[in-house]
């Protein structure tokens, strides 16, 4: 049976990735979609030739969906998931899954309390250097990891909201820290904020630079990233007792008792004589990976998805302390 | 049975926790700072190593001891030699029954070591200590040629098989000319237990001897079979592929000459007649590598 998916929200995060994503998928179909402004509806609907909703109630009342995904500002959310949950349809959405932790929650347990499979839209994990990563480290490969540091630095977004603080939540912090917190919350639990500072540097309405220092069980964390490049850079670097590595979506490398390793996208090279070494060209995306992944979760009915709702709880009590930590420190 | 165990945390250790059974109950002698992360769980630990061995031995029926230093040969007479009178030692003052030792197949009485390999000269010293005087309990060695197989936390024999993984074309001798003795660690753990079923004396524990070839192409087709193994004889490397790296050195074209493409590695092999010997029924070699193959996919490294 194919399960029927209606998109919320058609910006380029519903065109270019969730409806080819869920149309590339044997099992699901997006049949609707909805969009507030009328201009891009008119668009879209006449693009993907399906039929377009001025809002979710809307979308949900015309049509028998089994699936809702959610594409629009967070701060609008709550409402589109509670009532797509209760609406017994699965939900993917968009991260962040809300703008604080307080309404991650009741969001989460409308979840729990209509049984059905949701996913946060989170990134990192769906390349393949990171699941290579995940999969080193979680083997204790490394030995007890001791240090990991995260640089996750990108372009100003182009949207507006993404700078009102009443629509987004919050600026970078908010926006970027949460696919690499998704990864550190699956290898190492959950963290205390040790230490955390904020900074407007290009005088925008919200922070476009922050930092934290997370304490787990085990190793410590620094994350940080900024909207201030003219090209983005992510890199991950990772140190254990007995090993460490480092990643970039593209490449990762590292060493266990002084014997390196290395792929690029998750894959090893075609050749390598030591001197050279040859990659496969990679059609890696990571975007269809982690659709198709909820999509596979919602057809089995299984709620155990990578990154469901209440992982989304957890990245924004995270958020939400790096955001008191700096106040209370005087760092914004 | 309670049988401390040094070394725990090692490839072999480890994977002997994973197969004793409620006949061997072991205790890990874990070093401070050690990782615990890999140990079964509910595993008995005692912190210390060959230098404080604290009351490691205190209610211990027999001993198993694999601790050694295998690469850093700064540590080998202090670790493989002194460090193991120091164990039998302790091991006398416990009162214990069964010795059990980990020792390499150059170490054999049969078998001619290299001269070269500290590993060798300091295991070969620490078999003065275990059957040349009289101890109050059983003692054990076994001799492995080249150990394989899953849990090998510190890519120890990575080298062998991301080459094949990481190719498509392999055309050995690349540098070397390689022959190979391999077992499964999994006949190293069972003989490690008969010892400790009351089997003292030397076991060998060897498969047949293997060219690069055959090792190689195994490996490549438990990865995913996409590497093309492309054998040079060792002939053409001596009589051809040598003398003219060293006439490209001689004008100028090659920075060093060929006398690397004639070494000849060696993993273990044994004369013909100690070929596949153990005391237990012995895996083949072929699983020794597959399974080798499959820890490290498991794991990720591949």
């Amino acid at each position: 049976m194919t399960l029927s998916v209606g998109v919320v929200g058609a910006g380029w995060m519903a065109t270019d990735y969730h409806v080819p994503g869920f149309d590339s998928h044997p099992e699901t179909r997006v049949v609707a979609f909805a969009e507030a402004s009328d201009d891009r509806r008119a668009t879209v609907a006449a693009e993907l030739s399906l039929p377009g909703y001025p809002d979710a109630a809307a979308m949900l009342a015309a049509h028998d969906l089994d699936i809702v995904s959610v594409c629009t500002p967070p701060s609008t959310h709550e409402d589109i998931f509670v009532a797509a949950v209760e609406d017994g349809c699965h939900v993917l959405c968009e991260k962040p899954l809300a703008t604080d932790a307080a309404t991650a929650r009741r969001m989460a347990d409308a979840a729990d309390e209509a049984g059905v499979v949701t996913q946060v839209g989170y990134l990192h994990r769906y390349y393949g250097n990171y699941q290579r990563a995940m999969d080193i480290v979680s083997n204790t490969l490394l030995g007890d990891v001791v240090e990991v540091t995260v640089a996750h630095h990108s372009t100003p977004p182009t949207q507006g909201w993404y700078y009102d603080q009443s629509v987004s939540g919050g600026g970078v912090v908010r926006d970027l820290f949460p696919h690499s917190l998704d990864v550190l919350l699956d290898l190492f639990g959950q963290p205390t904020v040790e230490s955390a500072s904020v900074q407007s540097r290009g005088g925008r309405a919200v922070e476009d630079l922050g930092r934290a220092t997370l304490s787990f069980d085990g190793p410590t964390a620094t994350v940080s990233a900024s909207w201030t490049q003219t090209e983005g850079v992510s890199r991950v670097l990772v140190v254990g007792t007995e090993g460490w590595l480092e990643l970039s979506p593209e490449r990762l490398e590292g060493d266990v008792h002084g014997r390196p390793f290395a792929f690029e996208h998750g894959d090893l090279p075609m050749v390598d004589i030591g001197l050279a070494d040859l990659y496969p060209a990679s059609d890696e995306d990571p975007h269809r990976a982690r659709i198709h992944d909820f999509a596979d979760h919602a057809a089995a009915g299984d709620r155990a998805t990578t990154a469901p709702a209440s992982r989304g709880v957890a990245v924004a009590e995270i958020i939400d302390a790096v955001y008191e930590q700096a106040d209370a420190g005087g760092n914004r | 049975m309670r049988v401390l165990v040094t070394g725990a945390t090692g490839f072999v250790g480890l994977n002997l926790l994973a197969a004793m059974g409620e006949d061997h109950e072991p205790v890990a002698l874990v070093r401070p700072g050690s990782t615990t992360a890999r140990l079964p769980d509910g595993v008995e630990t005692v912190e210390g190593d060959l230098d404080s061995l604290g009351g490691a031995l205190d209610g211990v029926d027999a001993v198993v001891h694999l601790a050694a230093a295998v690469y850093a040969e700064s540590a080998m007479a202090a670790t493989n030699v002194a460090g193991t009178e120091r164990l039998l030692d302790a091991a006398a003052e416990a009162g214990i029954d069964h010795f059990v030792f980990l020792s390499t197949i150059g170490a054999h009485p049969h078998v001619e070591s290299d001269p070269d390999s500290a590993y060798q000269r300091s295991k070969v010293a620490a078999e003065e200590l275990l059957f040349e005087a009289d101890h109050p309990f059983d003692v054990a060695a076994v001799y492995p040629t080249y150990i394989l197989g899953p849990r090998d936390y510190r890519l120890t024999r990575y080298e062998h098989v991301r080459p094949v993984a990481a190719n498509r074309l392999l055309v050995p001798p690349l540098y070397t000319y390689d022959e190979y003795n391999v077992v499964h660690v999994e006949d190293v753990v069972g003989t490690v237990r008969h010892c400790l079923d009351g089997n003292p004396g030397r076991h060998l524990v060897t498969g047949p001897n293997l060219t690069t070839r055959q090792v190689l192409g195994t490996i490549a087709d438990a990865t995913d079979g996409q590497c093309h193994i492309l054998p040079v004889p060792y002939s053409v490397m001596r009589w051809g592929i040598k003398p003219a790296i060293d006439l490209l050195a001689k004008v100028g074209v090659s920075p060093v000459g060929g006398a690397a493409f004639t070494e000849r590695g060696d993993y273990g092999t044994v004369p013909p007649a100690l070929t596949e010997r153990a005391p237990v029924a012995q895996r083949s070699w072929q699983s020794a590598l597959t399974d080798t193959v499959a820890w490290y996919r498991e794991v990720g490294i591949l």
